[in-house]
């Protein structure tokens, strides 16, 4: 029992050690940025699928590749235009004149880590062709089923200034995304830090070159994370914010059931990368803009007013 | 309970003109007629309106300041706000409670209720900058208008113009609130909507004068049968102003229309127009027990006509209504005499004497009546009514006037039952002086003939004060030679053991009405009162009889030897023969007291420099009428008492507020220094409970300091926050606190965070660093680095 207790103990400190190496390798990616790194740290082990709207240059490509670097899985990018079609997503099958048969092609859904860089550009039918795999991680072509990556994780970006020519977001395709995240721009002292790692360094220059951690420990933290318990009053005091977006009058769509499992995982995410074993309010607020701000029916400008308005509402269970 | 949103600017201007417009809707509906509608409007306006709008900017300035994750209300504000609302509807309660203790005034129930609404809706209104009670105020104000409006009636603009006031404050506030639920500012409204909206009050204006015009004159009136006191509900209340139930004069019903009951005088009516009452009996039959049936009729002066025939009487105060009765029987249409039980029926302060008959002139065993004063009968009828009064008696000890109503049951009298020094009384509608006279001085009679039966007797009279009859000096007795109330039959001379007797109990009093009050107060305390004991039929002097042997008698012996008494030490006095209404024979059913047969009680009146006539009651189990003073003197009285109990036990009242002084200046630390007792004496040993218990603490003192912890912020953001500006130690022990908390609110069982013994000095440790005071300077270090940035 004790070996037992013990190896856990050991792997657990090796899997917190990775996670460590994976978030300074994302901090060097991504500089001033740590709510955002934790943010899509939590993402990646919550399982859920990343949604970050902001303006062009601001490190949205560069953190989605630093992550699949990272994870040293298979990374593809898809770059979202309006003649972009499904299958140019999910894969297609050719025929094959060698072998006489059809032969499948996959998309980029058959990635580790997908990159699909300005969604909105793109039509809704193309869209709409991402919902399967990001909700239920397969790919159906041609009446065949096609399994992807047990730790499949979408990063899209959108713009959010250029709306000519876009085609937002259904509801149920931001519903399918665990957050939204805004980068921002950064601070002066952290991009003075940029510009002096730049001097020098070539284009393929690359701050890590290797995995840092394994698809089966990957797998298994997300296992682990899905295991650390959520005391009663806590999913009472999460049922009791979702029922008041619900009840907000400026709210025009609440949280659905899916967006409350989310948040739960999220939360549970949030505690793991902090090394606690069990999940504390804070867990649940830190990450309720992101999770709200994706689903939440809301006018755009009202939105982080609503949200507090929300959170500011609800009694956290304290005793 | 409360809604935390924030009302828009538009709404909360339209809540306030709402809440205005009722206010002063209101004030008008309930002023009396005749009072200048101006000068109440502006002190509703000064009064209530602009405290109102004061305390909205101040509690809305207040709110503004408060930081944005403290932007809900907290739980002691709600508790606050709760409590003031609670207060202001309370308030109109209670003070009508103090004016009816004090004057004996009381108010009618919708004028409380109004003013308890009104309060309410003033309070709410103030708090409007939330939307919740933004709407509350503005459903309060719309029901304030609604009862308001028929309440008062035809007085017309004072009315009208509030009430438009309302309707188009209403309608904004409607525009306002759905402009607020489509996100649209007033600014943002299409520009045509302005040049609109002066034709669509031009139309609404000419729509609300053509309904006036030819609408229904008082349709509004008849939602006034929703209230309690004004009618439909058979109630009868002293204070209510309009309808059916006005109080005991308004004659209600009737069986019959050829029969009658009392209204005010003895002039009897009929009406062939069939009455409420009409319809009951006919619909329900008679009651069982004819002694129980009330006989009422509602009925105008212009309806009546001469009956030949005597109709029956209703001589009984009160009506009444029984639900057992029996079947309909259109046959027989006239109604059963209800006869009295009582000579006669009153209403207002009791004990009251009233005198019928007075005696001067003694021999030892007959008193004879006195003469009537003379034809001067100084009476004028007021204008405009049936009041007749008296001048004005100008005398120190004579204070405020107590009304009285007295009801003719079975006494025949000429002289009307009233209480001494009457200055007004009103007799139905007998608007002629030549229909009263004196019977003897103080004491009206009808000419030739006694007081009818049923008759209502109203009357205003003033009271006495003994204690200003002490400062009046009385004449020393050779001044009085000559005086038939002095003086006794020639053949007739007290006994000089009297005359000791009277000097013995008046031995060291100064002359004047200590003296009297000395011997009545001797007669009272040496003397037995027996209704059964008889003087021997033969005794020549039933004072020398009673005073010196029997020392027991009748109330006619005590008054006969007190007045031999005082006029053997030089008092004018006379004997009084009337009725006298005992407290304990009032009639809470109907509000009266009987003054039965065996009520008839003699008295002495003692004359006064003045030449007016003072009671004196020198029988036991009998007492005056106390005197009603002013409310600025029994404010002054009350305070008087006050400051002499304090006075008597100063010492222990200036520990007790020393005491409780230092409890307020100091209530939180003293609540403080409980709870840190409580948690060493009684906190658990289990490690959760005891981290929690300790965490209890820590709120508790940073709520005391003034730093409560909103509900929807979690301790260990919170009190990193507080802790900020402490020590690195400090800090460490709190954040250690509050992550054990969550530690023990929602980690599984099987999770251990420390030993029970650390776990308890970890506790014991954080309750020892953050005190109260090392709260307070957080706060305050808080506050000033807030300040500064």
């Amino acid at each position: 029992m004790t070996t037992m207790t013990e190896e856990t103990a050991t792997e657990r400190t090796r899997r917190h050690a990775a996670l460590a190496a994976i978030r300074q390798s994302l901090r060097i990616a991504l500089r001033g940025k740590e709510e955002v790194i934790e943010h899509v740290l939590a993402c990646l082990l919550a399982r859920g699928h990343l949604l970050i709207e902001d303006l062009p240059g601001l490190g949205k490509t560069t953190l989605a590749k630093a992550l699949a670097r990272a994870l040293g899985g298979k990374f593809a990018r898809v770059q979202c235009t309006p003649d972009l079609l499904p299958g140019d997503i999910t894969g297609f099958r050719v025929f094959d004149q060698h072998r006489r048969e059809f032969e499948f092609l996959p998309g980029p859904v058959f990635a580790d880590v997908l990159l699909a860089d300005e969604i909105n550009r793109t039509t809704p039918r193309t869209q709409s062709a991402l919902l399967e795999a990001m909700a239920e991680r397969q790919a159906t072509v041609d009446n065949i089923r096609h399994v992807l990556s047990s730790t499949f994780f979408v990063m899209a970006t959108q713009n959010p200034v250029e709306e000519h020519g876009t085609y937002p977001l259904p509801a149920a395709q931001l519903d399918r995304f665990a957050m939204k995240l805004r980068i921002g721009y950064p601070a002066r002292a952290h991009e003075l830090a940029m510009l002096e790692a730049s001097i020098g360094r070539g284009v393929d220059d690359e701050v890590v070159s290797h995995a840092l951690i394994s698809h089966a420990e990957l797998e298994a933290i997300q296992r682990e994370v899905a295991q650390v318990p959520v005391s009663e009053a806590l999913r009472g005091y999460l049922v009791d914010l979702a029922q008041a977006t619900r009840a907000h009058r400026q709210v025009t769509l609440g949280l659905s059931p899916r967006g409350l499992l989310i948040w739960q995982r999220l939360a549970q995410a949030r505690a793991y990368l902090l090394d606690r074993e069990y999940v504390v309010p804070d867990d649940f607020q830190d990450v309720a803009t992101p999770v709200l701000e994706v689903r939440l029916g809301i006018e755009p400008e009202a939105g982080a007013r609503v949200i507090e308005e929300i959170l500011g509402s609800v009694p956290v269970p304290v005793y | 309970m409360f809604s935390d949103q924030r009302e828009s600017a538009p709404v909360r201007a339209a809540t306030i003109a709402m809440s205005i417009s009722a206010t002063i809707l209101l004030e008008q509906a309930l002023l009396d007629p005749g009072e200048p509608r101006l000068l109440a409007a502006a002190s509703t306006l000064g009064l209530l309106i602009a405290p109102m709008i004061a305390a909205s900017i101040l509690l809305d300035r207040r709110e503004r300041g408060v930081r944005p994750f403290q932007s809900g209300m907290a739980p002691l504000r709600r508790g606050t706000a709760a409590a003031a609302l609670a207060g202001a509807f309370f308030l109109p309660f209670a003070i009508a409670l103090v004016r009816k203790a004090l004057t004996g005034q009381g108010t009618m129930l919708e004028v409380m209720l109004l003013g308890a609404l009104r309060n309410l809706g003033l309070g709410l209104t103030a708090l409007a900058f939330r939307s919740f009670f933004a709407r509350l105020s503005a459903l309060v104000s719309l029901f304030i208008v609604v009862v308001a409006t028929p309440l008062g009636g035809d007085v017309g603009d004072a009315i009208t113009w509030p009430s438009a006031a309302f309707a188009l404050s209403g309608i904004a506030w409607l525009a306002a609130g759905h402009w607020k639920s489509l996100g649209i500012t007033p600014s943002a409204k299409p520009k045509r909507f302005r040049f609109a909206s002066p034709v669509w009050l031009g139309i609404l204006l000419i729509c609300g004068a053509i309904a006036a015009a030819v609408g229904p004159d008082r349709a509004a009136i008849a939602l006034a049968e929703l209230l309690p006191t004004s009618g439909g509900t058979g109630e009868s209340d002293p204070d209510a102003r309009s309808g059916v139930g006005d109080g005991d004069h308004e004659v209600a019903a009737d069986e019959n229309p050829q029969s009658v009951g009392f209204t005010e005088s003895e002039v009897f009516l009929e009406t062939d127009r069939p009455s409420l009452y009409d319809a009951f009996n006919e619909a329900y039959g008679e009651p069982f027990k004819p002694k129980n049936q009330e006989k009422m009729i509602a009925i105008g002066p212009q309806n009546v006509q001469e009956q030949e025939e005597r109709p029956s009487e209703n001589l009984q105060a009160g009506r009444e209504f029984s639900a057992v009765r029996k079947k309909p029987d259109t046959r027989s249409r006239k109604p059963k005499q209800r006869d009295a039980k009582a000579l006669v029926y009153v209403k207002g302060s009791v004990p009251l004497h009233m005198p019928l008959a007075t005696f001067c002139v003694f021999d030892g065993r007959e008193w004879n009546e006195e003469p009537c004063c003379n034809r001067d009968f100084p009476v004028e009828v007021e204008p405009g009514g049936s009041w007749m009064s008296r001048p004005r008696q100008l005398a120190s000890f004579l204070r405020e006037s107590v009304d009285h109503q007295v009801k003719i049951g079975l006494l025949s009298s000429s002289a009307m039952p009233m209480p001494p020094h009457v200055e007004r009384f009103k007799v139905g509608a007998v608007n002629r002086v030549d229909f009263f006279d004196w019977a003897q001085f103080g004491i009206v009679r009808m000419t030739d003939r006694t007081v009818p039966a049923g008759t209502v007797i109203q009357s205003s009279a003033r009271t006495v004060d003994p204690e200003r009859l002490r400062e009046t000096t009385f004449p020393r007795p050779h001044s009085l030679v000559g005086d038939r109330h002095t003086n006794f039959q020639n053949d007739y001379t007290p006994d000089p053991r009297i005359l000791a007797l009277a000097e013995a109990w008046s031995q060291g009093v100064p002359h004047g009405w200590r003296q009297i009050e000395a011997i009545v107060a001797e007669m009272r305390g040496r003397h037995v009162h027996d209704r059964e004991a008889v003087v021997p039929e033969g005794c020549p002097d039933v004072v020398e009889h009673f005073l010196l042997d029997a020392k027991r008698g009748p109330d006619y012996l005590f008054a006969s030897s007190t007045a031999v008494l005082l006029r053997m030490l030089g008092y004018p006095t006379r004997l009084v023969s009337g009725l006298y209404a005992a407290p304990e024979d009032y009639d809470p059913t109907t509000r009266h007291t009987l003054v039965k047969q065996d009520d008839v009680h003699v008295w002495l009146e003692v004359r006064t420099p003045e030449g007016l006539w003072v009671a004196v009651e020198p029988t036991p189990g009998y007492e005056l009428l106390p005197p009603i003073r002013p409310w600025s003197e029994q404010i002054a009285r009350s305070l008087a008492a006050g400051l002499r109990w304090a006075r008597e036990r100063s010492i222990p009242i200036v520990l007790a507020v020393l005491g409780i002084l230092v409890l307020v200046a100091r209530s939180r630390e003293c609540l403080d220094a409980i709870a840190t007792l409580v948690y060493r004496a009684v906190s658990p040993r289990e490690g959760r409970a005891r981290v929690l218990r300790a965490l209890r603490l820590i709120e508790a003192r940073s709520r005391w300091a003034g730093a409560a912890r909103p509900p929807a912020i979690t301790p260990r953001r919170w009190y990193r926050l507080q802790a900020e500006p402490a020590d690195e130690r400090e800090r460490t022990l709190l954040e250690r606190l509050t992550a054990l908390a969550e530690w023990a609110a929602h980690a599984p069982a099987e999770t251990a965070a420390a030993t029970e013994d650390e776990l308890r000095a970890l506790c014991d440790r954080v309750v020892a660093a953050w005190t109260l005071s090392r709260f307070r300077d957080a706060r305050s270090m808080n506050r000033r680095k807030a300040a500064t940035t």
